[in-house]
């Protein structure tokens, strides 16, 4: 009986059906693998372990994406301000969405390193259109107005692209705490672009914008004594606002974590210096950092949850 | 990752979106997976297109709700029945035609001298009822192992044996073999 049992066995192993080539193997592997990596976006799938509340403003990139695909791919190279600024950021985030958890930590790395690019091209563009103004000058009697006339025209011009700068950049950090869902980071992000904004629409303040490797950017009201000044003080990566009483620093790394360090100054005698003497603040700033005066509070916020 | 790492611990860094985890479970599992799909489809490509539908629906499951692992036979027959699916949809429409005698076989089985009794053989399985074809099938031409075949019929391990050993009974009495 068992060697009949074997003889079937032994015909039955003979139809044995011829597995899959190493090559075979390979291929479809390959088709498996090109799906798991690229995000397909889809109303009627989404990996349940994300949370819901920050998934609505995703979905609603998702459909952007799903219906503008050229313009997301356009927006790739947009920087903070741009119109399609949003879109790209947007598509990012669906992108760590829908990744893989090793996937995401790569594309975060990336994401994080073309932010810092970003920044440091708007401070760069900021410096070059300053710079590229000139001053024409006149030997007849016209020439005082003239000049005068030059230099405020370009002088309003280095502000603007100071101003510009600086509200990219906060607006970028603003949009990345809110994604985040560190709301009470981005509030306080928010009312300062709010000050800077009103500041700078209104009479009677005194902007001028430094022209050299630092951005440095500050806004006075004459009377009342408002005030914001936003440098990045030799640090592209970090941008220091301060105001009346307090100073915000705020740091990107390039893990994507924002540091956010405010300080609520006690004593205001540097905040009454002339613009001839604001070349001078850089030296007083590391001594305000270690005086221990005052009190503020720290923020960190990972713009990648 | 390790070729060396257990399933459970594979499908566990596979539900973290762990890929090269998820490729050695495929390299683990591919093999017996595409044998049991050839049987049953027309050509090798049809065979690949649906392999690749069972590991894609295999990543959506383990990200969707995860998946609790109890043993290499269970996540086998798991598999299997993902398979089947695909393969009931793809071929809701057309019945599956496929010739026995049109299937790529291993290339060493080109003895001559055998093909007499393998026809024969053949015959005789076609009289078995679809159950026992089915299960001699999974066995032989798929090369599954019994814990495998188990789960993937919805029986008991024991219970597949015993048919097992009925079904080569009954193929000995329609081939006249000795008893």
């Amino acid at each position: 009986m068992k060697n009949s049992n074997k003889k079937i066995e032994d015909l039955l192993d003979k139809r044995h059906i011829r597995g899959l080539t190493s090559s075979e193997k390979d291929i479809v592997w390959q088709r498996i693998v090109s799906t798991i990596e690229k995000p397909v976006p889809s109303p009627w799938y989404l990996p349940t372990n994300i949370k819901f509340k920050p998934m609505i403003p995703l979905m609603i990139a998702t459909v952007m994406f799903l219906g503008v695909g050229g313009t997301a791919a356009m927006a790739d190279n947009s920087r903070p301000g741009d119109l399609l600024f949003g879109i790209d950021r947007a598509t990012e985030e669906v992108r760590i969405a829908f990744a893989g958890k090793v996937r995401a930590a790569d594309l975060k790395a990336k994401f994080a390193e073309e932010r810092l690019s970003e920044v440091q091209a708007l401070v760069t563009d900021a410096r070059l259109k300053a710079s590229a103004s000139t001053t024409r000058s006149t030997s007849s009697g016209q020439a005082a107005t003239t000049t005068a006339t030059t230099t405020l025209s370009r002088k309003d011009q280095q502000v603007g692209a100071g101003v510009n700068v600086a509200l990219s950049y906060l607006s970028k950090i603003s949009a990345d705490l809110e994604a985040s869902g560190n709301l009470e980071a981005q509030a306080r992000i928010q009312t300062v672009i709010e000050k800077l904004e009103t500041l700078v629409n209104t009479d009677g303040v005194k902007a001028t914008v430094k022209n050299n490797e630092d951005f440095k950017l500050r806004l006075k009201r004459e009377i009342g004594g408002d005030k914001i000044e936003i440098n990045t003080n030799g640090n592209k990566s970090r941008i220091e606002v301060r105001e009346e009483d307090n100073r915000i620093r705020i740091e990107l790394k390039d893990n994507g974590l924002i540091n956010i360090k405010s300080k609520i100054e006690s004593d205001s005698d540097e905040e009454d210096e002339d613009d001839e003497n604001e070349d001078k603040d850089e030296d007083d700033d590391s001594e305000e950092e270690n005086d221990g005066r005052g009190r503020g509070l720290e923020i960190r916020a990972n713009i990648f949850q | 990752m390790e070729k060396g790492q257990s399933t459970e611990i594979l499908i566990r860094e596979s539900i973290h979106g762990n890929v090269i985890a998820f490729q050695t479970l495929y390299d683990r599992f591919s093999d017996d997976l595409f044998r049991f799909i050839r049987v049953r489809v027309a050509t090798r490509d049809d065979a690949h297109d649906i392999l690749q539908e069972v590991f894609l629906d295999l990543w959506k499951a383990f990200e969707k709700s995860g998946f609790i692992y109890s043993s290499d036979g269970e996540f086998m027959g798991f598999l299997f029945v993902i398979a089947r699916r695909k393969l009931a949809k793809l071929y809701r429409f057309r019945p599956l035609t496929v010739s026995l005698d049109e299937m790529d076989n291993d290339p060493s089985n080109t003895d001559e001298s055998l093909a007499g009794e393998i026809a024969v053989l053949f015959q005789a399985l076609g009289k078995l009822n679809k159950e026992d074809q089915e299960l001699i099938k999974l066995r032989y031409y798929s090369g599954l192992s019994f814990p495998e075949i188990a789960k993937l019929l919805d029986k008991g391990e024991s219970a597949v044996k015993v048919r097992h050993h009925r079904a080569l009974a009954k193929l000995k009495e329609l081939l006249g073999y000795e008893k």
